[in-house]
């Protein structure tokens, strides 16, 4: 598809910077930053120039996720719409849940940080993905497989069903 | 959902506080000498101890150790600001030195409280703020004797920090920064909401984009949700009063009006301005309290100033102008732009005024004079703008009724002070109580520290949306059982209500409860139709084996995931027992039994959603008169209304807009819709759409929480009318036509449920045993085996934890 493009007449991008926590820069496409809402509100007051954004929460091993995820989104969105506009099937939709479904599937400190750096940044779908994540992980288990897997104490000695 | 989440600093200092304030009187008692050891404790609390002055009570604290302790505890901070209150002690005055300086300059209360007109050295207490560690400070708001300081907003590079302090006792406690959402600041606030005993910190960004919340006690801002409106930035110093911060509109050249925060809901409203004539581009003015009442200072006049007062909060219309200020005495200082509170009056009437940069005095509002009070300024002053001839330089202050509540445990303040009070005995009754005033709230603090590495990290809110988005059953069988703290969690009739309102917002997939009638009632999960699969397993609701007259068992109705079981009116002439269980979680309560042996002829189960009750409803065959029972109750109560003789007994009374619906009609009698009014508990009729001949066989349900009238006109046709307004004469819209013959199960069961799915799809009855998913447009339905044998009814309820052994708790306010 990108092909139909011809590169030399195409704008240059607006990129944005974002500064992670420990300091590194990342310059990204503004349509990738715009994904988080907390860069959206107001994003347009700002001046073109002074469009960095200081994320005092997100080390950079998380932001590179993070926009990792952002991109995908933005380029499978486009991708989506131009195969619904030229009525060619597609099968983005699936495709891209499959890639989520992929990129949520990390370890529980990871998991940790892309949950908070999501809230943090306000970036809706991808909350909700780390959220779903974790809820799966508990549904479906038996408290012991759930104790072992949080690594939670087993206070309970009695029996709680028994003694009602 | 309100989280609290309480922070700890040291646990000694946790084991202390939860000390009995009178136990540690009589502590104090028996090691305070020969003196206080006579004397009863109420004198040492009521009439020593709480009346003594806040400069002597912190000389105090280094008597002993228990005096240290008492003098801390955060009961007696309570009892010492309402005593100080009620004497109406006259405020600290607080001179704030800025940047390079950050210094506050507390002027004590007694020399206001004997109107003393010169301050002497020994008056004035110097507080150096540089161990905040912050550049440039600002006043962000003064609560019950806290001060809330924060970085510069608009000199500061990114301004995150924000403390709490208490210049009394010199405890400070500085809020998480680095949780801080926004850096485009304009404003910030320090609110207090009195019912939950909460403090509240909110930012207001740029050009009113947006909001973040920090409550004390919990660890990370928040985003409000709601809309900002404009606020004018010249006053930027919000005004608390009833629990709401006020401050005036910015709008350009609109008329003036007031916007009010509730610090409680978090919602902005706009205010009812004083009723006086509104001038186009009048922008002068400024909101002050006044003995806790919320004023208006209108500046119209070059030569007066009119102060309205809200005499009732929020009555509208009570506003009355009531003092006259001499404008020539407080001119340059009423609209300033850092000036918060500066009006106080004291309790001989005058008032305490700022009426210069710099100048402070008592103004007599009917002489119309000033006595100024003269500060004492050293030459080292001059330097850093106190100078009195410096005018140019105003000079940030606060009048702060000191206190000695400690900014570290003030989100512990609530459950601590309100158990002491009660009685042992009473004491896990008020515990309960308390927390069903304050509405919902859960402590997962506890859950944190219990539940492994994630959880210990993850903040209340989202470990709650996390659980919210587990299935019921998985959640009431399988996560509950994982450790105490858990199953307290979802145990929790707070929870449960958060659970369902989240199942409701998200569209989750009812669950199914149907009878068989070999072998009685089933269950299916909602999980099934969340994920579109094409065969149910069916469990047994085991729990009915329990009850009584099982055999004769018949559901009357569901509510937020509860279902109404009676004896079975076919099979029991006379029905007096009632049950309410959640198929769920197993648990059920049997009703006390009815007061009258009565034919029953309709009988339901609703919710009031105005008093948040749960009622069920009989009603007599032939005569005008029923009987309600409302959960928590002990009987069931005579009502003097019928429902018309023809009413159809089923399908039960659907529930929509607090009012069950029935639909009536008989030989020669032209159908009608009979209303009930769950709050009101009277019978109305209400106008079913355009009638046909074949109406006899109409039914009505529920989609989408809208009333629907399901007509079947022959084989050939089957519509589904929806209620758009709801009302006695409301608006009826031919909404949906069904494939009668995909639908021919519909009619066969007297109730006509369907439910709309998340994905467009209806479920349906579709077969003698089957459900399916209908597709209204392309009139296809795809069958779901149901591992049952003949079903003779369904019914789609979404699930829920609520528990039929406490909701009626709940309700009780």
């Amino acid at each position: 598809m990108k092909d139909s493009f011809n590169p030399s007449i195409e704008p240059p991008k607006k990129t944005v910077t974002l500064v992670s926590s420990d300091g590194y820069d990342f310059e990204v496409e503004e349509e990738v930053a715009l994904e988080s809402q907390v860069i959206k509100d107001g994003f347009e007051d700002k001046a073109v120039d002074d469009r960095e954004y200081l994320l005092f929460n997100v080390h950079s091993d998380t932001l590179e996720l993070i926009i990792k995820y952002c991109e995908k989104h933005v380029s499978s969105r486009k991708s989506i719409s131009a195969a619904a506009a030229s009525s060619s099937s597609s099968n983005g939709e699936e495709a891209l849940k499959e890639w989520d479904e992929h990129f949520i599937s990390v370890d529980t400190n990871t998991l940790y940080d892309i949950l908070m750096a999501a809230d943090y940044l306000n970036i809706k779908s991808l909350l909700d993905l780390a959220i779903q994540k974790v809820a799966d992980t508990i549904h479906g288990r038996s408290p012991e497989q759930i104790r072992k897997k949080f690594n939670i104490e087993n206070d309970s000695i009695i029996d709680p069903w028994a003694s009602e | 959902m309100r989280i609290t989440r309480v922070q700890h600093d040291d646990d000694d200092a946790v084991e202390e506080e939860l000390l009995n304030l009178d136990d540690l009187l009589r502590e104090l008692r028996e090691k305070s000498g020969e003196f206080f050891s006579k004397l009863p404790s109420d004198i040492i609390l009521d009439n020593i101890f709480s009346s003594l002055p806040l400069k002597s009570l912190s000389q105090c604290r280094w008597v002993c150790k228990t005096w240290y302790r008492f003098i801390h505890h955060p009961r007696f901070a309570q009892i010492h600001y309402q005593m100080a209150i009620q004497n109406r002690c006259s405020p600290c005055l607080g001179l704030f030195l800025e940047y390079p300086r950050n210094e506050l300059r507390l002027i004590d209360h007694q020399v206001f409280d004997n109107l003393k007109t010169s301050v002497v050295s020994s008056d004035v207490e110097t507080y150096p703020l540089v161990e905040f560690g912050f550049s440039d400070l600002q006043i962000i708001g003064v609560v019950n004797g806290l001060v809330c300081f924060g970085e510069h907003h608009h000199r500061s590079y990114l301004p995150r920090k924000y403390i709490i302090y208490n210049p009394i006792t010199g405890e400070h406690f500085q809020l998480p920064e680095d949780t801080c959402i926004f850096t485009d600041i304009d404003f910030a606030a320090l609110g207090f909401d009195s019912a939950a005993n909460e403090y509240k910190v909110i930012r207001i960004r740029d050009d009113h984009r947006g909001a973040e919340i920090f409550t004390l006690g919990t660890t990370r801002w928040r985003r409000v949700e709601d809309h900002v409106p404009k606020i004018q930035k010249t006053h930027p110093f919000s005004v608390l009063v009833n629990g709401n911060l006020h401050w005036i509109s910015s709008e350009q050249d609109g008329p003036l009006s007031i916007f009010a925060f509730n610090v409680a809901s978090e919602k902005f409203c706009e205010f009812e301005s004083p009723p006086f004539h509104q001038e186009q581009g009048r922008l002068k003015g400024a909101l002050r309290v006044i003995e806790e009442l919320l004023c208006f200072i209108d500046m119209k006049e070059f030569d007066e100033f009119e102060m309205w007062v809200m005499k009732d909060y929020g009555v509208q219309g009570s506003w009355a102008k009531e003092y006259k200020f001499n404008a020539q005495v407080l001119n340059c200082t009423l609209h300033n732009y850092m000036c918060g509170q500066n009006v106080f009056k004291l309790k001989n009437g005058e008032f305490l005024v700022k009426y210069g940069p710099k100048d402070f005095g008592y103004y007599d509002a009917k002489q119309r004079t000033c006595q100024p009070v003269l500060l004492p300024i050293t030459t080292d002053d001059c330097e850093y703008g106190l100078h009195p001839d410096d005018c140019e330089y105003d000079l940030p202050h606060v009048f702060l009724l000191g206190s000695l509540f400690s900014p570290k445990n003030i989100g512990r303040l609530a459950s601590s002070t309100q158990t002491q009070i009660s009685d042992q005995e009473e004491e896990e009754e008020e515990k309960e109580s308390l927390k069903d005033e304050e509405g919902e709230e859960i402590d997962l603090q506890v859950l944190q520290e219990m539940s492994g590495e994630l959880f210990s990290k993850l903040p209340g809110d989202i470990i709650v949306n996390i659980l919210c988005r587990i299935p019921v059953k998985s959640l009431s069988s399988q996560c509950r059982m994982v450790c105490k703290t858990w199953y307290d969690l979802i145990g929790d009739p707070h929870f449960a209500e958060f659970h369902y309102r989240w199942a409701i917002q998200n569209c989750c997939s009812p669950c199914v409860v149907l009878c068989d009638v070999m072998s009685g009632f089933w269950f299916i999960d909602h999980q099934v139709f969340d994920n579109l699969e094409t065969s149910a397993p069916v469990h047994s609701l085991e729990f009915l084996k329990e009850l009584e007259f099982e055999k004769t068992l018949q559901v009357i109705g569901s509510v937020n995931g509860l279902l109404c079981f009676s004896e079975d009116q076919y099979k029991c002439s006379y029905p007096v027992f009632y049950y309410i269980c959640n198929p769920i979680t197993g648990e059920h309560i049997r009703l006390p039994r009815a007061r009258e042996l009565f034919h029953v002829e309709v009988s339901a189960f609703g919710f009031d959603s105005t008093t948040n009750e749960y009622k069920v409803i009989r009603f007599h065959y032939d005569q005008d008169e029923g009987e309600v029972y409302t959960l928590g109750s002990s009987r069931w109560r005579r009502i003097n209304y019928g429902v018309p003789y023809e009413t159809f007994r089923h399908p039960f009374g659907m529930l929509v807009s607090n009012h069950l619906h029935w639909i009536s009609s008989g030989d020669g009698v032209p159908l009608t819709i009979v209303a009930f009014d769950m709050a009101a508990e009277e019978v109305h009729q209400i106008e079913p759409p355009p009638l046909v001949s074949t109406d006899i066989n109409s039914s009505l349900g529920v989609i989408e929480e809208r009333l629907c009238f399901f007509r079947k006109l022959g084989d050939n046709y089957f519509e589904i009318w929806v209620m758009k307004d709801y009302g006695e004469q409301g608006y009826w819209a031919k909404e949906y036509f069904f494939d009668p013959e995909v639908t021919a199960y519909l009619s066969c069961s007297d109730t006509y449920t369907v439910s709309k799915l998340r994905n467009g799809e209806f479920l349906v009855r579709c077969g003698p045993t089957n459900l399916g998913y209908y597709d209204v447009k392309k009139e296809t339905c795809r069958p779901i085996v149901v591992e049952s044998h003949f079903i003779f009814f369904f019914i789609f309820q979404v699930g829920s934890l609520f528990s039929p052994k406490n909701v009626s708790r709940l309700s009780r306010k």
